[in-house]
């Protein structure tokens, strides 16, 4: 095949569709690459799988309402506080976890990939999205984003369906056949913002501040002084039960 | 039933492609055939459940397909639709066959500690249902769902949501101090060559990383301590200047928020901030067979640097079966090898529990297979924290005969134990932190028994002919490890409706806040809460009162309101979460293991409350493997029950 074989090729649905999936794939990748070898401690680990472990859990209760779940928020709220590659981490298992359940296919890993772009929106917007100093989170700006992830979450996935039929018409059909749906996940994201932000907000905050614990190489100044009157005291007591201990016999005295 | 694991992906490519490459009618053929091996492999049930999804989402799909390409393109529509249905099903059927032990064990292998955190994602999963389970049922015991109207149970509903997900973070960092201190995160190291591994592959043999052989530790086995551990509010939990050696079986005392068990933490070299605190000092470890001399302030590492056992077994246990969980273990002398293995869980009793998953199994259970995996001979230093609660007396023995050989070996033991009659016996050393224990009597009460409260219920798990229980009764009931003690108290209190206390304080504990949690406690007070700040509701005054009494009475006037609940030590949650059960009243307590996490002079008070409440006309009911409490039991006038093969019977005196 010739380079303008290629190039004409790579214009075509089919085309497109492989570019954009190896290309997110090569991004996605390396970013769990670097985020895998960054893990450090258990904690880390841990809180990874906790926030993917209430994600799959929150979208597999939910799964009877269509489209509304609360893990975009989750993304966003991981995003603001871990940044945009444990958000990638936490989007990838949530995926491969929650459809465990629901079912994998080829979306599988558009979800993976749309949930770890949103958490990398909010590590972008981080100071949009809280107050000066961290300590709140602007429920407001971060509704909006919310809002319009709704929609373009929805369509990262419809990816999927040009990756498999390679038509410029079905990938169109897709997208309209699930406006509603994704007006939906849009309000939904809306609604769980007001009601598990703040919460949310709060107990990341916490895990930070737990985090923030120190080992420190050297005792504290009044430790030391305490320690050094008491052994003082100590050696002035010994003094004090043999009062003659200090005089030096002479010699030839018995 | 599902494709054999090396054929699953290039089965995926197939039931991608060959849709794709189909006529109707061979389509039609190959359709079939997946529907007849999904409806053989999942049956018909599984089968409609995914139908009952796909198929509308399909149909909607092939309309709007229909509506933009018009109505003459409609058998090519069809053959579309049909298309992605069969493929969808095609990758369902992957998707049913693949076990998510096959899933984690491919990711550990291009993401391994992405990996460990998929693992532990998936044991989080169930144990967030059951969370969430516990805390409507609690909410339902304190009588918050009666009366109220849809929107209204709607809003006491979402209330426990901080608080679920305050314990699920707190379970996390358990989780996490668990991979830390056994140092999950660590490289593999094998044995072989890249060569001969290729080989022992090909040949199917068991490919094997490299271990430490047990042996007999050198006298270098040292711990230094020299170190302080600080609140953030600068108040010291513990001065340890101390040289410990290897030999030796060492035995921590103190009285409940002492920091016992942050101690153990600073030494296992997991994260010392359980709780914010700060330590100022040095921790030197000598003898440890792979890094030497350690310095701790060095760390974190991610090598196991001791063997630690935390409390609590459910919530550090890491692995969806007992099988899985040997395996995790043992990093420093290698895995476990099947005969191995089999030999261990018979002598701890277990091996009835090859094929059982660990959630499943009871505390005492749970116990002995975290002790039989994780007890490393070649870790030299062994920091037991209150690993001996939920066992019962072979259990012990058990655990006994193991920290002795370990001694014997030249390693050190660190015990750290409330109820330390047993290990007194065979203490070499033992260190007092902060002011030393009175030792200290439970107070006996005779109460004259009143009219007939309650009997146990007589279900398939028990048969009994009991006497009935009656008012100012006090009953022990003992019995083996996975005996089911919890499992008569549970069902006792779901057929009488009386509320029980189990043995983890963190299933009865709602709120993230000490705050949230008391307002959580009763409905009147949560209605306070919520109300403005005007608004007085009068019943709600007398409540707070009493409520206010009890935690003076239980210790726990002190803390201030504004802490998270799970920055408590384990004794404090433990008495935060009898609080409610105390202001209720009812005429049977059911408590189970009630004297876990207390310290002696905190039990002594507690047992106070209950001879009051039994003076009040209460019957109490507690489980316990602690001979001190059966003594206790016996000398205030006390019933013991005894379930032994599915037999309640009791006890004569």
């Amino acid at each position: 095949m010739t380079f303008s074989g290629i190039q004409a090729w790579a214009g075509t649905p089919g085309g497109i569709a492989v570019w954009l999936t190896v290309s997110f794939g090569l991004i996605f990748g390396s970013l769990l690459l670097s985020v895998d070898r960054r893990i450090r401690l258990g904690r880390d680990a841990a809180l990874i799988a906790l926030l993917a472990a209430v994600a799959s859990a929150s979208r597999v209760l939910f799964a009877a309402l269509p489209n509304v779940q609360p893990v975009t928020l989750l993304l966003l709220m991981i995003g603001l506080h871990m940044g945009a590659r444990r958000a990638a981490a936490v989007a990838m298992l949530t995926a491969l976890i929650s459809n465990m359940a629901l079912g994998h296919g080829p979306w599988t890993f558009y979800q993976a990939l749309a949930w770890a772009a949103v958490g990398t929106s909010a590590a972008i917007l981080r100071p949009l999205l809280v107050n000066w100093d961290g300590t709140k989170v602007r429920i407001v700006p971060l509704a909006i984003l919310g809002f319009i992830w709704g929609f373009l979450f929805d369509w990262i996935v419809s990816l999927s369906a040009l990756a498999l039929y390679q038509s410029f018409e079905a990938f169109l059909a897709f997208i309209i056949a699930g406006l509603v749906f994704d007006t939906l996940h849009a309000f939904g994201n809306v609604l769980f913002t007001i009601w598990l932000a703040p919460s949310l907000h709060h107990l990341l905050w916490l895990h930070r501040r737990h985090e923030a614990g120190r080992w420190l190489p050297n005792l504290p100044d009044e430790t030391l002084k305490r320690e050094a009157f008491i052994a003082e005291a100590a050696a002035a007591a010994k003094h004090l039960e043999d009062p003659m201990a200090g005089i030096a016999r002479l010699e030839g005295e018995n | 039933m599902g494709p054999p694991r090396h054929f699953r992906l290039p089965f995926l490519i197939l039931v991608v492609v060959l849709p794709l490459l189909l006529e109707w009618r061979h389509l039609a053929a190959w359709g079939g055939i997946l529907f007849l091996w999904s409806m053989a492999m999942v049956g018909p049930r599984s089968l409609l459940r995914w139908l009952r999804v796909w198929l509308p989402l399909s149909i909607l799909y092939g309309a709007i397909l229909l509506l933009f390409s018009g109505t003459e393109n409609w058998e090519q529509t069809l053959l579309l639709v049909a298309r992605l249905l069969i493929a969808l099903l095609g990758m369902q059927i992957l998707t049913w066959s693949v076990p998510p032990s096959d899933v984690v064990q491919s990711f550990e292998w291009a993401l391994p500690r992405l990996g460990v955190s998929l693992a532990i994602a998936l044991r989080l999963v169930p144990r967030l249902e059951r969370s969430a389970k516990w805390r409507i049922e609690t909410l339902e015991e304190r009588g918050f769902v009666e009366n109220q109207s849809g929107v209204k149970a709607l809003r006491t509903r979402a209330s426990i949501w901080p608080g679920w997900l305050a314990d699920s973070l707190d379970h996390a960092h358990d989780l996490g101090d668990a991979v830390q201190s056994r140092g999950i995160l660590a490289p593999r190291r094998w044995r072989h060559g890249a060569k001969q591994r290729l080989v022992q592959f090909a040949l199917g043999e068991e490919i094997r990383e490299d271990g430490v052989t047990p042996h007999h530790f050198s006298d270098s086995v040292q711990l230094g301590l020299d170190l302080q551990i600080n609140l953030p509010n600068g108040r010291c939990i513990g001065r340890h200047k101390e040289l410990l050696r290897g030999g030796k079986i060492v035995l921590l005392r103190g009285h409940s928020g002492c920091g016992k068990s942050s101690l153990l933490r600073v030494i296992a070299g997991v994260s010392p901030w359980q709780h914010p605190v700060t330590v100022n000092g040095r921790v030197h470890i000598s003898g440890h067979p792979t890094l030497g001399e350690i310095n701790l302030a060095d760390g974190p590492f991610t090598e196991a640097i001791s063997c630690w056992i935390p409390q609590d077994p459910d919530r550090h246990g890491l692995a969806e079966s007992v099988q899985r969980e040997f395996k995790i273990a043992r990093r420093l002398s290698g895995p476990w090898k099947q005969q191995e293995m089999l030999e261990c869980l018979q002598e701890w009793n277990l091996l009835d529990k090859l094929q059982s998953q660990p959630e499943n199994l009871s505390e005492g259970e749970q116990q002995r297979l975290l002790l039989a995996a994780h007890l490393d001979s070649a870790q030299p230093i062994w920091l037991l924290d209150e690993a001996d609660v939920h066992l019962d007396e072979a259990g012990f023995i058990q655990l006994g005969k193991a920290v002795v050989k370990h001694r014997a070996r030249g390693g050190l033991v660190i015990v750290v134990a409330h109820r330390q009659a047993r290990w007194k016996r065979i203490a070499d050393q033992v260190i007092d932190i902060g002011d030393p224990m009175p030792s200290q009597e439970y107070p006996s009460v005779w109460v004259e028994r009143g009219e007939e409260v309650g009997i146990p219920p007589q279900d398939t798990l028990f048969s009994h002919e009991l006497k009935p229980v009656c008012a100012g009764d006090l009953i022990l009931v003992q019995g083996e490890n996975g005996s089911g003690k919890t499992t008569l108290l549970r069902e006792w209190s779901s057929q009488s409706g009386l509320p029980w206390l189990p043995t983890s304080p963190d299933r009865r504990l709602l709120g993230m806040t000490i705050e949230e949690e008391l307002s959580l406690q009763h409905p009147v007070l949560f209605e306070q809460h919520l109300a403005v700040d005007d608004v007085k509701i009068p019943e709600a005054e007398n409540i707070q009162l009493q409520q206010s009494a009890l935690r003076l009475d239980l210790g726990l006037s002190q803390l201030s309101t504004v802490t998270p609940v799970h920055d408590l030590s384990t004794g404090e949650r433990r008495r935060l979460s009898l609080l409610p059960l105390l202001m209720r009243k009812p005429p049977i307590m059911l408590l189970d293991e009630i004297d876990h996490g207390l310290d002696d002079l905190t039990l002594a008070d507690l047992l106070e409350q209950l001879n009051t409440r039994r003076k009040s006309g209460c019957a109490v009911v507690i489980t316990s493997h602690s001979p001190d409490l059966v003594a206790w039991a016996k000398v205030s006038g006390g019933r013991v029950w005894n379930i032994s093969d599915g037999q309640l019977t009791e006890v004569s005196s």
